[in-house]
């Protein structure tokens, strides 16, 4: 009996030491909030204009998959949750759009978050059973950022070749002729290009390889396009591989002469100085606003339905599109679903929210840093999509 | 009278239910990795490359680098641990010994993603400054220290590691030597011993203590993933000196298998590694086995 | 003469233990303080129950899901891989010369060594896919698993530190089996047993990669039962302290912070309460 009391007395001591840190916390510790707002959170943010969502529905769905959308998606179902008064909980996971893209043939979610669209075999494979409906939900664009001492923020002017060139191991040297050719009025330095890349398998590798595999025909041969590739540069020496964008941008801030690629928000939020690339049309351009727009309008023309095969023209037809202002590197993230679900309501909410997500969800107030709204003919594929949303 | 009879079978039950979990594990590693085998052999272990375009993988950077990276863990941690044991149990104050011990346990919780931030931000740049670049400099006509060091490598991972791994083998060194009856130590005292004497002397009295402590922190360090993910360096290269950049088994395993099913034969390729990971632990412990027998078992 | 050699080793050698002791220390203290540093400062009693604010604008926010779960989670393992690896490791201790106890203590070894991604997948594979829904109990038990190998181990070398004579002893009273070992024996090797299971805990909060594919994760249910999704506090520091936004940088700082204070409670806590053994 000694020891089953010693044990009460182990919780009980728990339970009040837990709840002593907890009022002490509250009463004596300066507290600091979170993003330093002040605003409570059962208001609807007074300065957007987004419209209060009239629905009744409320329940729960789940998705998982690209690493890209995740912030995004966060921000999406966090307003999403208020302006339903809490009533409908979108939860999504990244867990990589390879994994999201098989957990959702498994059947294990409601809906898939993916860099590329489905594989053909998973399309097929769902074709017989019902279909699948998929739509890019958001841009995303990626940024060459680099670390020259001597060089600001915006002043270095690069190209695909020279670029495939530097991770092919060909140009090992800042001050290449090549280099040099494109920049005349810097002073670049004799010293050892660190080409730093993704070590794990990524949608913003495949994205950046596949631009480099159009424009530079020894890439294409020798390397290729995907989330994972075998990089030339390792064997030479001169390559680093970062976890994550988080780790290539510390990757490229902690090794000067270094040169890497990352999603924009990382470039902005660490401070890197971002490179300028040569669109098709030959105009050296930064991911600005305007030059995200005139790249996606360009490619409205190429893009199937949502319920389409989608695998064969991406991201091949989609990378360094034409336009004087277009930014080469601008790539779209998909939400995959199925046409048919058993349960009504899940159907209906899933309706409701990526409705939202393509009308709403598209303005200027509901767009992260780092991110680029759908043009609405873009949009205008996965609402139509939705329409074939049933249940079965 | 039953229970005298029920209470082993009861614990041999439980300590089935572990052998049980472990084997069925290792039983799927087999059979998902099957197919890479069936298509390469066992060359794939041998081989560097890492090309998924074309569906070749090879893993012996990544073995190279677990064992380099754990051998360099384990020697930077059996000492600090076997230290921190002995301080907290004799050298230390009373009153501060609860909570160097509690600390120290704690870091057993640490988030792996929160070490190797520290890892990337903190460590590296301090072991880059004040180690690495000064033993390239002086010493660097030494393989060893041949390859001029980029923050993030081996050596990096190797010592972020030990820092990790300590806190497990210290903590069951420490019990074990608490566990010490009082009347060895007052006879070796008895006898005349200084203090590092009769330490030593006890040390000796906990050797299987200290062996499983090795192997606790030694497991540890070869499987872990998100940390060295992140300080490793991650350049699919043959490791040529302790400063070089590479990969581990484990780590590997955490940077691909986010995608990995979206290829044919990468999930088979990691699920091997995973496998050639256990096998290697086996070989280890074996080894252990027989070396225990011959020499403590002696004394 | 040989009075002072002896004196001057044991001088050095103390010197050197300490300086090491000291080293190995000061990282795990440096990084605790790191912690504490940047995150205590959010710490709030609206942190621990709030909802995961988005990325950027909105409200407060907090770890309010997260912690929620992480409790459910760590309790549940506990209960579950605390139980069976202090079984196990009883069964190591006083049944080593069986080839059971000899194969279950290589394989408990060797089983330490598997990244816990593997754990994940396996998990998966059992519970996730045969329910077709990630669910909480899948992460329990993925967490289980881990930890058992730990405190198995563990609770072997505190029963094998028991000196003979009072195992002897305790048999010698004529008790029946059960009663010996987990009376009388338990309460020789209590502190050894307490740290297996407060390193077994400390593993279980801590741990990523077994929740990734089992628990899912969600931003708003806190709990909504065994068979559905749930969160943790190590997969939400995970996503967040990765991304790119100042915001939940803070969050994720603030989450850690929270871990290491409860987790640093229950330690100290329970050790002031089961007392050190003297022998």
């Amino acid at each position: 009996m000694r020891t089953y009391t010693k044990y009460m007395a182990v919780v009980a001591a728990v339970v009040v030491a837990l709840i002593s840190v907890f009022i002490l916390s509250y009463f004596w510790i300066p507290t600091e909030r979170i993003g330093s707002q002040r605003s409570t959170t059962t208001t609807i943010a007074t300065t957007s204009p987004t419209m209060r969502v009239t629905t009744t529905l409320s329940g729960v769905v789940n998705g998982a998959g690209a690493t890209f959308l995740n912030p995004q998606m966060q921000a999406w179902a966090s307003k999403f949750y208020e302006l339903t008064g809490g009533r409908i909980q979108v939860n999504y996971q990244s867990i990589g759009s390879g994994a999201g893209q098989a957990k959702f043939r498994e059947g294990v979610l409601d809906f898939a978050g993916s860099d590329p669209p489905l594989k053909s075999d998973i399309y097929n494979e769902f074709k017989a059973k019902g279909g699948i409906i998929q739509f890019p939900v958001i841009i995303g664009t990626i940024v060459i950022v680099y670390n020259i001492p001597s060089v600001e923020s915006g002043k270095l002017r690069l190209t695909g070749e020279v670029v495939a060139k530097i991770y092919l191991g060909e140009i090992s040297y800042w001050d290449d002729p090549a280099i040099k050719a494109l920049n005349p009025d810097l002073n670049l330095p004799h010293e050892k290009i660190i080409a730093v890349h993704r070590s794990d398998g990524s949608g913003t590798t495949r994205v950046f390889t596949a631009y480099l595999s159009k424009v530079s025909e020894a890439w294409k041969s020798k390397v290729g396009s995907d989330f994972t590739v075998s990089w030339p540069v390792d064997e030479l020496g001169n390559g680093v591989g970062g976890k994550g964008n988080e780790g290539v941008a510390a990757a490229v801030k902690q090794n000067p002469y270094s040169i890497g690629y990352v999603e924009t928000a990382y470039a902005y939020s660490t401070g890197l100085a971002v490179a300028l690339i040569r669109n098709r049309d030959g105009n050296y351009v930064l991911p600005a606003k305007e030059a995200v727009a005139s790249a996606a309008k360009a490619l409205v023309k190429v893009l199937p339905k949502a319920d389409e095969d989608w695998s064969n023209i991406f991201p091949d037809e989609i990378i360094d599109p034409p336009g004087k202002e277009s930014y080469p590197l601008t790539s779209f993230s998909f939400v995959i679903l199925r046409q048919v679900y058993d349960d009504p309501v899940k159907a209906a909410i899933l309706n409701e929210f990526f409705k939202w997500v393509l009308t709403e969800g598209q303005k200027p107030e509901n767009i992260l840093e780092g991110y680029d709204p759908l043009p609405p003919e873009v949009a205008a594929i996965g609402l139509d999509g939705l329409k074939l949303l049933r249940t079965g | 009278m039953n229970s005298e009879k029920i209470f082993p079978i009861f614990l041999i039950v439980f300590a089935s239910i572990s052998l049980l979990i472990v084997t069925s594990i290792v039983i799927s590693l087999i059979i998902n990795s099957y197919p890479i085998f069936l298509r390469d052999g066992f060359s794939f272990i041998f081989k560097s490359v890492w090309n998924p375009v074309k569906e070749d993988y090879g893993i012996l950077p990544a073995l190279l680098g677990t064992l380099i990276s754990s051998a360099i863990a384990i020697s930077i941690a059996m000492p600090l641990a076997i230290s921190l044991a002995i301080f907290s149990a004799e050298i230390a104050p009373t009153s501060i010994r609860g909570f160097i011990n509690s600390v120290s346990d704690l870091m057993a919780s640490l988030p792996s993603v929160i070490y190797g931030l520290w890892g990337l931000y903190v460590l590296a740049p301090i072991l880059n400054q004040y180690i690495m670049t000064p033993l390239h400099q002086y010493l660097g006509f030494i393989p060893l220290f041949s390859t001029k060091p980029i923050p993030t490598n081996l050596f990096t991972a190797g010592v972020l590691l030990a820092i990790m791994i300590t806190p497990f083998s210290s903590s069951i060194i420490r019990e074990a030597y608490n566990a010490i009856p009082h009347h060895l130590k007052e006879a070796a005292y008895s006898l005349g011993m200084t203090r590092w004497e009769v330490i030593r002397t006890l040390l000796g009295y906990i050797k299987s203590a200290i062996l499983a402590g090795a192997f606790l922190a030694l497991g540890r360090a070869m499987g872990e993933t998100v940390a060295v993910a992140m300080v490793v360096g991650n350049t699919f290269t043959l490791p040529r000196s302790l400063f070089d950049m590479g990969y581990t088994i484990s780590s590997l395993i955490a940077n691909q298998f986010p995608n990995a099913e979206a290829y044919s034969y990468m999930m088979p390729a990691l699920y091997s590694g995973a496998l050639v990971l256990f096998t290697i632990g086996l070989i280890i412990n074996l080894a252990g086995l027989y070396w225990i027998r011959r020499v403590v078992t002696r004394g | 003469m040989r009075l002072n050699k002896r004196k001057i080793i044991d001088r050095l050698m103390l010197g050197i233990i300490s300086a090491l002791a000291i080293a190995s220390a000061i990282p795990i203290f440096a990084i605790a303080v790191n912690v504490y540093s940047e995150g205590a400062r959010y710490i709030s009693l609206n942190f621990l129950i709030d909802l995961p604010p988005p990325p950027v604008g909105g409200g407060g926010g907090g770890i309010g899901p997260a912690l929620v779960g992480t409790l459910v989670l760590v309790a549940l393992a506990l209960a579950i891989g605390g139980s069976i690896g202090f079984f196990t490791g009883l069964y190591l201790s006083e049944f080593s010369h069986t080839r059971l106890a000899q194969y279950t203590q290589m394989f408990l070894q060797v089983m330490v060594e598997f990244p816990t991604i593997i754990v994940g997948l396996f998990a998966y594979m059992i519970l996730v896919a045969p329910l077709k829904r990630f669910n909480a109990l899948a992460g329990a038990i993925a967490l289980s698993i881990v930890i058992i190998p730990y405190i198995a181990l563990n609770v072997r070398e505190a029963y094998k530190s028991i000196p003979y004579t009072l195992k002897e002893a305790a048999f010698s009273l004529g008790v029946s089996a059960p009663i010996a070992y987990l009376r009388i024996l338990l309460s020789a090797a209590r502190r050894g047993v307490l740290t297996a299971l407060l390193i077994g805990l400390a593993k279980a909060a801590g741990e990523t990669a077994p929740l990734l594919l089992t628990i899912l994760g969600t931003t708003f249910t806190y709990f909504g039962g065994l068979d559905q999704p749930i969160n943790a506090i190590p997969l939400l520091i995970y996503n967040f302290a990765l991304s790119p936004y100042e915001k939940w940088h803070q969050v994720a700082w603030g989450a850690a912070a929270v871990l290491l204070t409860i987790i640093l409670v229950i330690f100290i806590v329970s050790r002031l309460i089961i007392k050190e053994v003297k022998v």
